[in-house]
């Protein structure tokens, strides 16, 4: 039964996938802007030239062969080359992909820490000001813009106390502003979450019969009350991933760092179709899969949620 | 068709207690953050409104004489790298932040509820092609869809308007769907239907009732991730156009001079904080008012 | 004997570091990393294919090329000793040197240089910039194995500037032939400097060329260059990038925002380095098709309406002169007559406006006539201060009644804008060390014709200069187009264009070659910190 579930949601994936590729590739090449114009632009060269290179280039073939020929190389594990560079496009991502995901990662480490922290000292002490306060200050930490808080950072430890480099990356020095600063707008999710769910949790029964056995508040919470807490945050934190690699695009130009957020942003604005195409393909089918590890995650714990 | 003998229930005569009450006074009353963020919220609307009245200098009265002057009894926020008043830009600046999360979340819950409605209630094959278009559009990142939507329409306010709007359309329309279902097995519709009511009837008079709650919550914390979007594409060059002030944008405007002038980047980065937080506690508060035990999977 | 053995050696050593620090003439340090900051542009980085400046900043230092340009702006031999031009200006006959060598240990000959051109032309290399840059160019033909030929179609005076340039610098036939497409990632010259590795959007490191003895009389010195490696690396945000260079991660940096310059000028860690570059400065194009800067008299008052020093000196903080025409002061050619022709006055655009049948209807300080608003549409970039220089201009065009509407849009999009004529203001600049970058802006063909300039005068003009070899006849006809192109109030000039570099205190001998962008850094030492 659970094999014909994945099964069912795999085909389904399909679809969505095409779909995806599809949607990128038309708007790509509704976008206003050419590419040949824009590479012979600097030379000042001719609307002769840049017909040449346009067809060099293949991109005067009517749309519907121009898809096919994507279409048909991407099934390969071709994904072409950049117009711009002229190196290949999955070279290209798997070069910039470690930066991101290094991010990412550093960066819901932060939120996890941050807001699993100030959820639990609300739960336990539940309408006190406390209680208000770490909400508060999550909330808080969520409203704040990431260029702002960036920037704030960034005129903070490095232009006045030149503690921590402003830009690039490669050690943990370079890694520790971006990862707050992005870990910190997704840190007021994830601490409601963890406050909501740990007070349902200590509501339970279970926790009230551990109580009466005498076991130490301490034990309580962190041997039964926690376990069960984050269950349901963990598969929160697998969709806050994808909200953090949108968040990637701001955090990765403020600091000037590598990585596929800004890699898709230049892409767009020149468009550069294959990088474009690429890198939605692929976070189109990270998307997909983490979706389908948490459906199936929800499906394994709850049977009732099993046939929606 | 057999002429009906017995009463026909209509929502007058269906239970109410299966319609929870919308909010509570006390409940409001406890949780002090919302009251007082929606306070903040209404000022900040009433000062919005008379911006004109209220701002000190023209937001875009151009003095280069009296560029990037720190805040002082003259210019309460102080003055950017073209002499122009921030404080002023800053409550203009209001107007523009609120109007646009406002409209992006109408433009993003009604074809959202619609979409949800129908999914929810017809089933089958639409419900999985809807499903499956919500899927795709949450398959980008929020941001990147956005981008997209402006870089194809131009950048322009009016388009960062509907670009997040669009961008906000699936979370929506899972939140109905989701909630449509849930309210369908629930008995008192199944009692509608059994006495013949019709679909649209139902969904009107008994289904939209129970999953009005949750869309407030949902629209009020989607406001607060409009404002933010929008700003961001601001601050990307692809939302508000210089001169018009807009909080995101003024904030790209002194990226370069934040040693110089910091006070540039702070005012606005401040007034979007404390804007989008009021949102959010109001919406938490509304949500722990309007069911603590409710759960959304966002 | 193994006790006596690293003793000696230890006092030989010791004697002969001793007697070479004592001949060496020069101070320079030996040795030493420089860490470079660079843009970034996503482009490759073939000089024969790609366009962008930013690849010219490191592989300057990688290829020689066949002429140099010293800072006068005179020719002087590189990789050929001599070169003879035919009277008809048709055919230069190149002598090479005969002690070249390519870095991957191949000679340099005549055969090397037909090849390099040979694959410029050649379609299948889609040159964006290099192509261009020979004109007329028609073949090349090897006499032997240290002269060449190369046959022009029509006369060219540009071509000893390009080839002066990093963008037709000779590289390897053997590296070319056996890395073809990725030759942009193992590239191959005879320079001072031999690329070591190139991570794309994280570094690229070059390291010397020990055999390196054949530098030209523009340097400071000959042999091995004085620097062990270069290492280039990305900093995309100006706004952090002088803190990059406070914080020690580079010892160079260029395109420092002109508001941080001032505070490293001071310092004594640091010097300011400031570069005027030729070519086209900031200028403003008038759609001349598209009303209402169709009308002459509109856009004249357009330029008398700009205050020019107030946007120096607001944005640009006095770093960079006021502009008075489509070249920059330091461009070969530019006439100093266009100085005088539009100074900035307010009451006179009034006027001409007046004149145009503008009036102000309805008192609301804007003009109007036949029901239209006097409205201007303009299409900025986001980089090079555009939008701020903008903002100003919309504000100083609004005392005199005009209103401008601007978006900024990506460079992309912005040339299909101007391709399409949907603007009536766009700003731009080009820096190039040839007066013929004019040609480009307002020939009617010309690339970037953004003014939408039909002027057969013109033309001509333009097309003669060209063709034109002796440099003051050459400059009799820029100056007689600089004119025409003000007089028809085709660009609202802003301001030259100035580099601004900075780099550490200890950084030393570093200089600008004549196009302001590319760093001559065969030169280049760092001093030990005190």
């Amino acid at each position: 039964m659970m094999l014909q579930y994945i099964g069912r949601r795999l085909i389904i994936a399909i679809p969505v996938l095409w779909g995806v590729t599809t949607l990128v590739f038309l708007m790509m090449h509704l976008l206003p802007g050419d590419p040949a114009e824009l590479m012979l632009a600097e030379s000042g060269g001719s609307s002769q030239s840049i017909a040449q290179l346009r067809h060099q280039l293949g991109l005067d073939d009517p749309l519907y062969v121009q898809y096919g020929r994507f279409l048909a190389n991407a099934l390969r594990g071709d994904l072409g080359r950049s117009i711009f560079t002229n190196r290949p496009v999955t070279q290209t991502i798997l070069e910039q992909l470690p930066h991101t995901v290094q991010l990412a990662v550093a960066a819901m480490l932060v939120a996890a820490t941050i807001g699993t922290t100030l959820g639990i000292a609300a739960a336990l002490n539940r309408n006190t000001w406390v209680d208000s306060l770490c909400v508060t200050i999550a909330v808080a930490g969520a409203s704040m813009p990431i260029f702002w808080s960036g920037l704030l950072l960034i005129l903070l430890f490095s232009s006045l106390l030149h503690w921590l480099p402003a830009t690039g990356q490669g050690s943990l020095k370079h890694l520790i502003m971006p990862a707050i600063v992005l870990g910190l707008a997704s840190s007021g999710t994830i601490a409601r979450l963890v406050r909501s769910s740990m007070l349902e949790v200590l509501g339970q029964e279970y926790i009230t019969a551990a109580r009466s056995k005498g076991l130490s508040e301490r034990l309580v919470v962190c041997r039964h009350a926690l376990k069960n807490t984050l269950i349901p945050v963990i598969t929160v934190m697998g969709l806050q991933f994808g909200y953090l690699l949108g968040g990637t695009v701001v955090t990765e130009t403020i600091f000037s760092r590598q990585g596929l957020g800004r890699l898709v942003v230049d892409a767009i604005l020149w468009k550069d179709f294959p990088i474009v195409q690429g890198t939605v393909l692929l976070a189109a089918a990270v998307y997909t899969v983490v979706n389908l590890l948490i459906d199936i995650s929800y499906a394994v714990i709850d049977p009732r949620i099993r046939y929606d | 068709m057999t002429k009906r003998r017995f009463p026909i229930p209509t929502r007058k005569t269906i239970p109410r207690r299966e319609i929870p009450p919308l909010v509570t006074r006390r409940q409001l009353r406890r949780n002090k953050g919302a009251l007082l963020s929606l306070a903040f919220l209404v000022v900040l609307t009433v000062v919005a409104i008379l911006a004109p009245t209220l701002a000190p200098y023209d937001p875009l009265a151009v003095a280069v004489e009296e560029q990037l002057l720190p805040p002082s009894s003259n210019h309460w926020a102080g003055t950017d790298l073209f002499g122009r008043d921030i404080f002023s830009r800053l409550l203009f600046g209001a107007r523009v932040s609120l109007l646009v999360g406002v409209v992006a979340v109408a433009i993003a819950s009604v074809p959202g509820l619609m979409l949800g409605l129908i999914a929810g209630y017809n089933g089958r094959w639409i419900d999985g092609f809807i499903m499956r278009v919500m899927d795709m559009m949450l398959a980008f990142p929020g941001i990147l869809l956005a981008l997209s939507i402006v870089a194809l329409l131009g950048p322009c306010l009016t388009n960062a308007m509907i670009a997040v709007g669009i961008a906000g359309i699936p979370n929506y329309t899972r939140l109905v769907r989701g909630s449509v279902l849930a309210a369908k097995r629930k008995q008192f519709v199944r009692a509608a239907r059994a006495v013949g009511c019709r679909g649209w009837r139902i969904v009107f008079r008994h289904i939209l009732p129970n999953i009005f709650a949750p869309i407030l919550v949902l629209a009020t914390l989607d406001l607060a991730w409009a404002i933010l979007n929008a700003s961001s594409l601001s601050f990307l060059g692809l939302g508000a156009q210089p001169p018009t002030p807009e909080w995101g944008g003024m904030l790209n405007e002194g990226r370069g001079y934040l040693r110089q002038a910091p006070w540039i980047t702070a005012a606005p980065g401040l007034a979007i904080m404390l804007t989008v937080l009021s949102v959010n506690l109001l919406g938490d508060g509304l949500r722990d008012a309007l069911d603590p035990r409710m759960r959304t999977r966002t | 004997m193994n006790r006596t053995k690293p003793a000696s050696l230890a006092v030989i050593t010791i004697v002969l570091v001793w007697i070479l620090a004592a001949c060496s003439s020069a101070p320079a340090v030996k040795g030493g990393k420089l860490i470079y900051g660079l843009t970034l542009t996503p482009s490759g980085i073939d000089p024969h294919v790609n366009a962008s400046s930013e690849l010219g900043i490191p592989l300057t230092s990688v290829y020689d090329t066949l002429v140099w340009q010293d800072l006068d702006g005179e020719f002087v031999p590189g990789l050929a000793e001599s070169w003879d031009v035919s009277d008809d200006g048709l055919t230069y006959t190149f002598h090479l040197r005969q002690d070249v060598k390519f870095h991957d240990g191949t000679p340099f000959n005549a055969q090397a240089v037909e090849f390099n051109l040979d694959r410029i032309v050649d379609p299948q290399t889609k040159s964006q910039k290099a192509v261009f840059m020979l004109g007329p160019y028609d073949h090349a033909e090897v006499v032997d194995d240290h002269t060449i030929k190369v046959y022009l179609k029509e006369p060219f005076a540009p071509l000893l500037d390009s080839l002066s340039q990093v963008y037709l610098g000779m590289a390897s036939p053997a590296a070319v032939e056996k890395w073809g497409i990725d030759y942009q990632m193992h590239q191959v010259g005879t320079g001072p400097f031999m690329v070591k590795e190139y991570v794309p959007t994280d570094h690229l490191t070059l390291m010397r060329n020990p055999d390196y003895n054949w530098a030209s009389t523009i340097f400071g010195h000959q042999g091995p260059a004085y620097l062990e490696e270069i290492e280039f690396r990305f900093f995309v945000e100006p706004a952090t990038r002088v803190l990059a260079l406070e914080a020690g991660e580079a010892h160079v940096m260029g395109e420092i925002p002109p508001q941080d310059a001032q505070r490293l000028s001071d310092a004594p860690d640091f010097q300011l380095i400031p570069v005027a570059l030729p070519g086209a400065p900031l200028q403003v194009f008038l759609n001349t098709e598209r009303p209402p800067t169709d009308d002459l008299r509109v856009r004249q008052a357009l330029i008398y309406a700009t205050d020019r020093k107030a946007i120096v000196a607001a944005i640009f903080k006095n770093l960079s002169p006021a502009a008075y025409g489509p070249l920059n002061a330091v461009t070969i050619g530019y006439d100093e007559e266009v100085a005088g022709l539009y100074d900035h006055d307010p009451e006179q655009a009034k006027e001409l406006l007046k004149e145009a049948g503008w009036i102000d209807a309805d008192g609301d300080g804007l003009l109007e006539k036949d029901g239209q608003p006097l409205r201007v549409e303009a299409y900025l970039m986001g980089w090079g201060f555009m939008p701020e220089v903008a903002q100003l201009l919309q504000a100083q065009f609004k005392t005199v009644g005009v209103e401008m509407q601007s978006q900024v849009v990506a460079y992309p999009a912005a040339l299909e804008a101007a391709r399409e004529g949907k603007h009536n203001l766009i700003p731009f600049s080009l820096s190039s060390s040839d007066p013929d970058i004019l040609r480009t802006f307002f020939h009617s063909d010309g690339g970037f014709n953004w003014a939408k300039v039909q002027d057969p005068r013109l033309d001509a003009l333009l097309e003669e200069g060209a063709r034109t070899l002796d440099p003051e006849k050459r400059e009799e006809i820029y100056a007689e187009a600089q004119q025409i192109i003000m007089a028809e109030a085709l660009i609202i000039p802003i301001r030259d264009y100035v580099n601004l570099n900075a780099a550490s205190a200890q950084v030393k001998g570093l200089r600008y070659d004549s196009r302001g962008w590319f760093p001559w850094l065969y030169d280049v030492y760092l001093e030990e910190s005190k």
